[in-house]
């Protein structure tokens, strides 16, 4: 079943969901980074991938296809990397261009971030974007975080330069966002 | 016809009092002893997988060299005084994927300290980022806590970023991890423009 939000499941990753996820990829308004360049990836590179991924309790990482519940269409995916146990994360996201506006992306954050909160115990999570993403910002700025370092001038694409973002929610912050959920986990200072 | 240019000469980590060099299997036991110094727990500046609080055994500080020896993720070089040779701490130069931002951070043994070493090392690096690569804009990571630290980075031109909010735990209270940046722009103001461009 996945991770059931208002307009979206998360669910685990298909073999069928391969050509999608390359043709995400190789479009440019979707990738922020250029690490992510150049825009030749394969259904083949995506399925040799899935197929590398093996069964472990201990993974530190997590990847999601967002499906629309109304249609049960792709409409993009979503993940987080870098666990510290019950501590912190980093979550990124890709949406399908025929789903911007949806409020699927911000559905679909919701859901990621109640499962890290609420299920994972986290104090903390994080994302990375910069400054020429603003649609970015404002998906993030809607689940709670605020942007805590603005590093200058370090990410260059598209012919431009833009500061690189740390955006950060802490567990506290997200919990008084969501007062019909209750935190045992005791507050540090 | 061969070119009758004399090669060029590798870039040289020599600062007045101080050099960076690789690490080498003879280092191990200087390095055990002051990443084991109490005042260095938590800014060792060690691989992630290696606790930044705990004791290190002599295994786990021959894997830390190793894998710095080894040369593939970032540069890792040791901090030596040029007359005696002695070890006094480590530099380390990390590039995640992009070289236009590296990030560094700089080790001083607590016994070597405020003589000057680490401006001399972190002079020999910035010269090295902005000369040598495409380097724009570098960044070092320091803990909310560590003052010294900060004070250092904000003295050699860095500007504050922000924060990393959260980043551990420490006397029963959570840290952050102050973010700094210099840009090869305020770099070469700073150095009198001599440098020529990347």
């Amino acid at each position: 079943m996945g991770l059931e939000g208002k307009l979206v499941i998360l669910r685990e990753e298909r073999t069928e969901d391969m050509k999608l996820l390359a043709e995400l990829r190789n479009d440019l308004e979707t990738q922020a980074w250029s690490k992510t360049l150049p825009p030749d990836y394969t259904e083949h590179m995506y399925i040799m991938r899935f197929q590398e991924r093996t069964f472990s309790f201990d993974r530190s990482d997590g990847r999601f296809i967002i499906e629309d519940k109304a249609t049960g269409s792709f409409a993009g995916m979503i993940s987080y990397t870098g666990l510290e146990q019950r501590f912190a994360s980093t979550i990124g996201i890709m949406v399908a261009k025929p789903f911007w506006g949806s409020g699927v992306a911000a559905d679909a954050q919701e859901t990621l971030l109640k499962f890290l909160f609420t299920e994972l115990g986290l104090r903390v999570v994080r994302l990375w974007t910069h400054s020429g993403n603003p649609r970015a910002v404002r998906l993030a700025e809607k689940a709670g975080f605020r942007i805590s370092a603005r590093m200058r001038q370090a990410i260059y694409k598209n012919s431009e330069l833009y500061d690189n973002l740390v955006m950060d929610l802490l567990r506290e912050e997200y919990f008084s966002l969501h007062p019909e959920l209750v935190d045992i986990i005791p507050v540090l200072p | 016809m061969l070119d009758q240019q004399p090669l060029a000469v590798p870039f040289s980590f020599q600062g007045a009092s101080i050099a960076l060099r690789p690490f080498e299997s003879e280092d191990v036991d200087v390095l055990y002893k002051y990443l084991n110094h109490p005042d260095l727990v938590g800014r060792r500046y060690i691989p992630w997988e290696f606790s930044d609080l705990l004791p290190l055994s002599h295994k786990q500080v021959q894997e830390i060299y190793e894998k710095w020896a080894e040369g593939k993720e970032g540069l890792h070089l040791a901090v030596e005084l040029s007359e005696s040779q002695q070890v006094i701490g480590h530099a380390n130069l990390e590039v995640e994927w992009d070289p236009h931002c590296p990030n560094i951070a700089l080790v001083i043994s607590p016994v070597q300290q405020r003589q000057g070493y680490a401006s001399m090392a972190i002079g020999l690096l910035m010269r090295y980022l902005f000369e040598h690569t495409p380097a724009h804009v570098v960044t070092g990571w320091v803990t909310d806590w560590n003052t010294a630290g900060r004070q250092f980075l904000l003295k050699n031109s860095f500007q504050e970023a922000g924060c990393m909010r959260r980043a551990g735990i420490r006397g029963g209270k959570y840290f952050d991890l102050v973010i700094h940046d210099q840009l090869r722009s305020e770099w070469l103001q700073r150095v009198g423009g001599g440098a020529h461009g990347a």
